[in-house]
């Protein structure tokens, strides 16, 4: 297992006391695996993304019973152990790659900066040329050809499809275990978005890199995704494989998200009503006790104020008193 | 019967001085025409730069075309002539939380419409804020809060409220869904059709995704590079694409669909 979360909350201070936004959330993910984490905005799908990575402020308090990645206790990182981890062997791109690149320095630059010194060898001027030759290989490998018209430009000059490139580009000089992309292609048109799935799938193939797409739309994720894990309002509903999931789930959200989501009402009748959950989203000061996705549950019971525990299907999570779609 | 609106050889030319003679001169729009009836929706797809929302912002008067004409009911729209344009054309864009004022009450957003447009007195005012808010899905509540104290999906359910406050003929969203989760996604495309039909509106539909507009419009115009590569019947187009590009913004969803029925 390379990456063994259990039990992760997170906790912090609203106006109505201390609450838990995240809430006993386990995620496991195996050696060169895609794990798409899906969620709608709110949910807490980028703070286990930031936990992490340990980028989380002092008014986050998070605990858990393990987040170990290989066996590296990722809570309690010595600074030297991070300096070693993170950004090498996990890495991570965001959803707006152009706010992430620096814009008083060249593109050619930043990818300097993300070479490491310890890969390079010889004198000075030695050690810059290894500096360029890697940048340059760098984007070739992105798929960018024109490599010296790149290399000169601004973070400013480039399309959204191309600043996301560099983010990789980046995030790959090392050959991280563990990619964390949290939603890099929910502002693209699809044509872009095909092409930085492709791009990424790539290295998947190539060097077995794990990833962990986080997805705020089941219709947009990852083709190439292996397991799927939903998120609520910080609890974890449901988790299985990819295309058990889709096909067969067992938990009313994401039975509820694929009804909505509108690429699985392509035979549908166009001008017809959408069946959706009603309601909205909690806000964090009034947060339902239990399962929080009681009260917009169309078979919510009194017994669901009570977080039920994970039931294990073969290979499939879920955390529902009335699992859907169970008789065979 | 005549359309409702008509756009005819609509040009938008963007020139930019470079050094002391010369001009560089930037085709936005090229040639554009089309017809929309009452009651019908229109879709507009392309690619970043394909100048969908350079259309829509000369639609609802945001800015002036070179050349063409855009005629209303029949009567041509002058640029600047915001007394026509406001009560039958209004706009609701991608992102909620910046298109309503934070300094203001949503009561106080809805009634400015109407204070600058109609001649109804505070009590009538007040009454079709309510109603309003209710045809949206909001409570009459709602009018003393701020926009930071709503979700994303009832900011924008608000900005549809102050949309069709002033009862206009036609709605032009330009990427209104594009941001939204699915669920409010879902709940917002039941409640734009459900408007269409109480009110009799036409929408003008920009949206990158061909699902949407499968779902929502009657007829699709594709656009490539300022022109109409595209324009017909959404099945039409859908079904038997014409042109390799029209194909490629449909990928997405072909793709999807395959792997679907495949697992």
């Amino acid at each position: 297992m390379l990456l063994d979360i259990r039990n992760l909350t997170i906790r912090t201070q609203t106006s109505t006391g201390l609450v838990n936004v995240l809430d006993r959330v386990n995620l496991q993910i195996n050696e060169g695996e895609i794990h798409t984490l899906v969620g709608e905005s709110g949910s807490g799908k980028s703070l286990i993304a930031r936990a992490i990575m340990g980028f989380l402020s002092p008014r986050w308090q998070v605990t858990a019973d393990r987040v170990w990645f290989e066996s590296t206790d990722l809570l309690n990182l010595t600074p030297q152990q991070r300096r070693n981890i993170i950004g090498v062997d996990i890495a991570m791109i965001f959803q707006d790659a152009k706010s992430y690149l620096d814009p008083n320095i060249t593109i050619g630059e930043q990818l300097s900066e993300a070479v490491l010194d310890r890969d390079l060898t010889g004198s000075w001027w030695q050690r810059r040329g290894q500096r360029k030759q890697k940048v340059i290989t760098l984007l070739h490998r992105v798929g960018i050809k024109n490599h010296a018209d790149m290399m000169q430009s601004y973070a400013h000059e480039l399309s959204e499809g191309a600043a996301q490139k560099i983010m990789i580009a980046s995030a790959i000089a090392h050959r991280p275990k563990l990619l964390i992309a949290d939603e890099p292609t929910s502002t693209m048109e699809p044509a872009t978005r095909q092409q930085i799935y492709r791009l990424l799938a790539q290295f998947h193939a190539r060097y077995g890199m794990s990833m962990l797409m986080i997805s705020q739309d089941l219709g947009a994720i990852m083709p190439q995704t292996e397991r799927i894990s939903m998120i609520y309002s910080g609890q974890l509903m449901e988790s299985g494989a990819a295309d058990a999931l889709l096909t067969r789930p067992h938990h009313p959200y994401t039975e509820a998200l694929l009804s909505t989501s509108l690429y699985r009402q392509a035979e549908s009748e166009p001008r017809t009503k959408l069946p959706t959950l009603a309601g909205v989203e909690p806000t964090l000061q009034h947060l339902p006790i239990g399962c929080r996705l009681g009260p917009r549950c169309p078979y919510a019971k009194p017994e669901c104020i009570n977080f039920p525990s994970q039931t294990k299907l073969r290979d499939h999570h879920f955390a529902c008193h009335h699992p859907v779609n169970l008789e065979d | 019967m005549s359309a409702l609106l008509q756009v005819e050889e609509l040009r938008k030319v963007y020139s930019q001085r470079e050094g002391l003679f010369k001009v560089k001169e930037f085709v936005a729009l090229d040639g554009v025409s089309f017809t929309l009836e009452q009651g019908k929706t229109m879709a507009i797809m392309g690619t970043n730069g394909s100048g969908k929302s350079t259309l829509a912002a000369l639609i609802s008067g945001a800015s002036s075309p070179t050349s063409g004409r855009i005629l209303f009911a029949d009567e041509e729209l002058q640029p600047g002539n915001y007394q026509q344009r406001a009560q039958h054309i209004r706009m609701i864009f991608q992102d909620a939380d910046a298109s309503l004022n934070p300094h203001l009450t949503l009561g106080r957003q809805l009634e400015e419409p109407l204070l600058f447009n109609t001649k109804l007195n505070a009590r009538q005012r007040q009454e079709r804020i309510m109603r309003t808010l209710q045809q949206v899905g909001l409570l009459a509540e709602h009018m003393v809060f701020y926009p930071h104290m709503m979700s994303t999906g009832q900011k924008q359910r608000a900005s549809i409220a102050r949309a069709i406050i002033l009862q206009p003929k036609l709605l032009v969203a330009d990427e209104a869904l594009a941001t939204l989760d699915s669920s409010v996604r879902a709940q917002i495309i039941n409640l734009l059709l459900d408007l269409q039909r109480d009110l009799k509106m036409s929408y003008i539909f920009i949206s990158q995704s061909p699902e949407i507009v499968r779902h929502m419009a009657d007829e699709v115009i594709i656009m490539e590079d300022g022109r109409i590569l595209e324009y017909g019947v959404v099945a039409d187009v859908f079904d038997a694409p014409k042109e390799q590009y029209t194909e490629m913004m449909l990928t997405s969803e072909l793709q999807r669909n395959t792997r679907t029925s495949s697992s």
